[in-house]
């Protein structure tokens, strides 16, 4: 059984000042020493990453691996009002990253079985990109991406992101929520994640889900992706998605070609705020994508992205659970059964 | 007003293949203001050092942290830069093994940032 080293990781007069000193003092052989090594940041004060730091060179397995997160109560997604937050990148809310730092990958996960979670970045430099995974096991759980970068909010080589969010604010270029790249067959997983542009936003609009390269066969379930009619679209650029893609949602006209997927939503009927200066993506009341999901414990746990209960039998698409009155479970069926009945 | 962290010694069992990428010695770790908490664990670590400049701007050795990547943003070194530890401007400090070193005055300054080296990439074709 390995054991797990946790380090603290903050200006408070913590074990570690910074997340690159963590790292570096962490790039060891994890599975001779037989450990998982646990960096909880605090939220003593915004995180900002510059060039940003890499997780690359630790020896790994499947339970001996590097884990970024954040301790209890310093996130955005277990702070005392999270529930009633606007989802977007508020560094007083939570553990923040941020980098402005031209060209930067804010975190990249190189080494096989690193993973974050928990984390908010707020990214804005041109060729910015913000969580990068480069092996098939490196995952993101419950992250938030937001900001004016100018490439990507998650850049997959290989991986797995669930229940994350990339809030694309770029008027002056073609940016993506989540770009899939490089590796073939379902080398890509994207489970209730979600891809937004404010709705008010001018300029240049990209694609909240997008293939690099054609040959790529990515899987997303239970993912949502709006704002983006004006460029390529939702979901675009891959021509045969991975054997599982469904029940995604979007305002544009096509998604994953599933049997269950919604398209041609209209964008202000899904979130509390989709304006740029008020924006918050917490899914409102009567939406579309309330109860539209398909349920997806082994990937989601059966919780969102604050760690509200998933209904069981028709989650919410994307990162966030709509619960009706602060309950839970159940859900209706009106938006799944109604447009066959001729419903609008 | 800065002071840096910098590794100067190789980790304990460094593997030259899957740590290809990886801070070795003379990297700069991170950068922080002058008087900066670098925390508990960073005053313990032999294979580190704490470089104080008081005055030294943090613009100065910014390029210190410059990772090395390839046209595609794939990670070739987390440091594409790193400090000449071997000159006996530092080694001399260095082989003190207090863990604070302290360069103080502008002619000290323009000495140390003199010894920035730049990396040469190892490429293999094939």
């Amino acid at each position: 059984m390995p054991t797990t080293v946790t380090n603290s990781i903050g200006s408070g007069a913590r074990d570690y000042a910074t997340i690159a000193l963590w790292e570096d003092a962490t790039d060891i052989n994890l599975v001779s020493a037989d450990e998982v090594r646990v960096g909880e940041c605090y939220n003593d004060s915004e995180f900002a990453l510059g060039a940003g730091v890499s997780l690359a060179g630790a020896t790994t397995d499947a339970t001996r691996y590097r884990h970024l997160t954040t301790a209890s109560g310093q996130s955005f997604a277990d702070h005392a009002d999270k529930l009633t937050n606007p989802l977007k990148y508020d560094q007083t809310k939570g553990v923040g990253l941020a980098s402005s730092t031209y060209g930067a990958t804010v975190l990249y996960l190189e080494e096989d079985y690193s993973r974050v979670s928990k984390l908010q970045l707020n990214v804005t430099a041109d060729a910015n990109i913000g969580i990068r995974f480069e092996n098939a096991n490196n995952s993101a759980r419950d992250c938030l991406v937001d900001g004016t970068y100018r490439s990507y909010g998650f850049d997959i080589s290989r991986g797995t992101c669930v229940n994350c969010i990339a809030i694309v604010r770029s008027t002056g270029f073609a940016v993506y929520g989540f770009r899939f790249f490089y590796y073939g067959s379902n080398a890509q997983k994207v489970y209730n994640c979600t891809a937004v542009r404010p709705s008010d936003l001018a300029g240049t609009v990209g694609a909240g889900f997008r293939g690099h390269s054609v040959g790529l066969t990515p899987i997303a379930k239970n993912c949502a992706s709006f704002g983006f009619t004006g460029g390529a679209g939702g979901f675009a650029n891959i021509t045969t998605w991975g054997t599982g893609s469904d029940y995604n949602a979007t305002d544009s006209a096509s998604a994953t070609a599933g049997a269950n997927d919604l398209t041609s939503l209209t964008y202000a009927d899904q979130y509390e705020n989709t304006v740029e200066a008020t924006r918050d993506f917490r899914v409102k009341s009567g939406s579309d994508i309330e109860n539209a999901g398909t349920r997806d414990q082994t990937n989601t746990n059966d919780l969102d992205i604050v760690g509200q209960a998933r209904s069981t039998t028709t989650p919410t698409i994307g990162c966030w659970e709509f619960v009706s009155g602060g309950g839970g479970g159940g859900g209706s069926t009106r938006r799944r059964f109604l447009p066959s009945l001729g419903v609008a | 007003m800065a002071e840096f962290v910098i590794r100067v010694r190789e980790r304990r069992d460094f593997d030259p293949v899957r740590q290809a990428a990886s801070l070795r010695p003379g990297d700069v770790v991170d950068i922080g203001p002058d008087g900066f908490d670098w925390g508990a664990l960073t005053m313990t670590n032999s294979d580190w050092r704490i470089v104080k400049c008081p005055g030294l701007s943090v613009d100065a050795l910014l390029d210190m942290l410059a990772v090395a990547t390839d046209a595609n943003a794939k990670l070739l070194l987390k440091r594409a830069k790193a400090f000449d530890i071997e000159n006996l401007l530092l080694k001399t400090e260095i082989d003190k093994l207090g863990q604070v070193i302290t360069f103080e005055g502008a002619q000290k300054h323009t000495a140390l940032l003199a010894l920035k080296l730049t990396k040469q990439l190892q490429i293999t074709v094939g």
